[in-house]
């Protein structure tokens, strides 16, 4: 019972994982799959967390100090697309029709999560835009609430930059993730993107 | 749109029933107090607006003699994507459609459900929440793109709330982009509740005539009040020193309110019960014909005429008579008889 429990618990600490589920899964682990597919699997929660490196630029997943797209010659340094974290990124990287560079910021601002300004990579940001390659920044935060103050919030923080700052259109309906939206949808926010300094001029 | 069947498991009074209703027209509910009338349009409701009228707790609703923290209620169309389902989950409800599982906010307005209940009949001198749900449920149900809207600026007025509390200063930079969210979202709520009332305005008049009061179409206007003055964003500048005391924000569509006027003074201090009865009742009329523009409403009419005297009763009779959608009905009155000749299946509760 003991082994049991305690897997299930384990299991219970993943996003999204109930305790049914996790009890489900601690059964599936422990009676239906051989020893060979158990170490499979631990070996790849083990290796995955030790090997796991960020990539010094743009903070998505790198085998070394830097990631494969950082160190494509073939993308557009001159494009950095900011998105909140590396499922979204992997959302717009699967349709292939971003060919530019990317931030990963590591969330999204919520003063209800306790998340402030200093936990995101903004500074990185800026210090990658004063480097003086870029041309143009592209705010992919999702559109929920706290995307959309994350964009206002990089809008004024970027402002000196020097460079041209534009908001993916993803419009209403809202509520959703970069990760869940399908192909078409990402292609189509990426490119009706829309200049934020001519959209507050109007403003 | 309609249901034909509805079938409940542990739900308030009922541990399993079974209900079937007329595709269109009059379905008539009869029975005593306490029979569960009002439970059957409740359910309705719920499969239709991801909540209740009265907003209660779910697991509230779960039948009291049940051993199972558990309800299911299964409502079926007589086309489309067959049936509705909802059932309690832990202390959420989950939504199907057909086989699929749904979210909430895809579920409203399809179809659109109006309610004709004693609770909102209150809507002139009652709480300015009951006016602000009037117009946010009817935007929602006609463009699913407002209720996206208002989700999300509810959202950011949360987050604008725990930077409030917070025990630190705000940060300048997340207070302004919070500011700057809550304007982008709100001034589009306000303009869209606006236009509403402009439109609600101008059909006011004649559907309250055709209810027998021409006197009350001559008095009585309708306004937004004004809550915000001059520019969305400096009005929200302008009250963070009071928000930051409060704990929350004080500004903004959620705090939004309707003002009837009779002619120069609040109509929630001049009318009589009779007439806030009557435009009450306009009011329903007047969403029952935006909705249709969309889809055929179904008609929740809960005890309906134990609230109306003499006029307006012929006056709703005719209405629902002749409505083309469907209608439950339910009465523990003598109905009159034009109604009754309408009814095409009565539901005997004990
Ligand atoms: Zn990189």
């Amino acid at each position: 019972m003991k082994l049991l429990t305690h897997l299930a618990e384990q299991f219970n600490k993943l996003p999204g994982v109930g305790p049914k589920t996790a009890l489900r899964l601690a059964h599936h682990v422990l009676f239906s799959m051989t020893p060979e597919d158990v170490n499979v699997f631990a070996a790849a929660l083990t290796d995955g967390k030790r090997r796991l490196q960020t990539c010094r630029t743009c903070f998505s997943i790198a085998d070394g100090d830097d990631c494969a797209i950082c160190k494509n010659p073939n993308r557009d340094t001159g494009v950095i697309l900011v998105v909140a974290d590396i499922r979204d990124l992997l959302a717009v990287e699967e349709t292939g029709m971003f060919k530019g560079r990317y931030h990963v910021l590591g969330g999204l601002l919520s003063p209800m999560q306790r998340i402030g300004p200093d936990k995101l990579r903004i500074g990185e940001l800026r210090e990658r835009l004063k480097a003086g390659q870029v041309r143009e920044v592209i705010l992919g935060t999702v559109p929920t609430a706290e995307g959309e103050v994350t964009a206002h919030y990089l809008m004024d923080k970027l402002r000196d930059c020097g460079v041209k700052i534009t908001r993916i259109s993803a419009g209403i309906p809202v509520g959703g993730s970069l990760e869940y939206m399908d192909a078409m949808t990402v292609t189509r926010a990426i490119l009706n993107r829309q200049d934020m300094r001519a959209g507050q001029e109007q403003g | 749109m309609s249901f034909v069947r509805l079938s409940l498991e542990n739900f308030r009074r009922f541990p399993k029933a079974q209900f079937s209703f007329a595709e269109t027209g009059l379905t008539l509910i009869l029975g005593p107090n306490g029979a569960g009338k009002s439970t059957i349009l409740e359910t309705i409701y719920l499969l239709c607006m991801g909540r209740t009228p009265r907003d209660v707790r779910f697991s509230s609703l779960v039948h009291r003699g049940s051993t199972t923290a558990y309800f299911r209620v299964e409502a079926e169309r007589p086309s489309g994507p067959g049936r509705s389902v909802a059932y309690l989950n832990g202390s959420a409800v989950v939504y199907h459609e057909g086989d699929q599982t749904v979210r909430r906010s895809d579920l409203i307005g399809k179809p659109p459900v109006i309610l004709f209940s004693a609770d909102e009949m209150r809507i002139v001198a009652g709480e300015p929440a009951l006016r602000r749900r009037m117009t946010d449920r009817i935007l929602s149900q006609e463009r699913p793109e407002y209720l996206a809207r208002l989700k999300r600026y509810t959202r950011a007025v949360e987050e604008r709330n725990a930077l409030l509390r917070d025990d630190m200063p705000p940060d300048p930079g997340s207070w302004m982009a919070l500011d700057e969210t809550l304007a982008a979202d709100g001034s589009e709520i306000l303009s869209a509740r606006r236009g509403f009332l402009r439109d609600v305005s101008a059909d006011l008049p004649d559907t309250l005539k055709s209810l027998g009061s021409p006197h009350l179409a001559e008095r009585i206007r309708i306004e937004p009040a004004e809550t915000i003055r001059g520019e969305y964003l400096n009005a929200l500048i302008d009250a963070r020193p009071q928000d930051r005391g409060a704990g929350h924000t004080t500004v903004g569509p959620h705090r939004d309110d309707i003002r009837f006027w009779d002619q120069t003074l609040p109509a929630a201090e001049t009318v009589s019960q009779g007439e806030t009865r009557i435009l009450s009742l306009a009011l329903k009329l007047i969403e029952s014909r935006r909705l249709a523009a969309v889809s055929q409403p179904i008609l929740l009419c809960d005890d309906l005429f134990s609230e109306l005297d003499g006029v307006r009763r012929d006056a709703v009779t005719a209405f629902l008579a002749a409505y083309p959608g469907q209608v439950l009905l339910t009465s523990c009155l003598a109905l009159p008889d034009p109604l009754l000749a309408a009814v095409r299946l009565t539901l005997t509760l004990e």
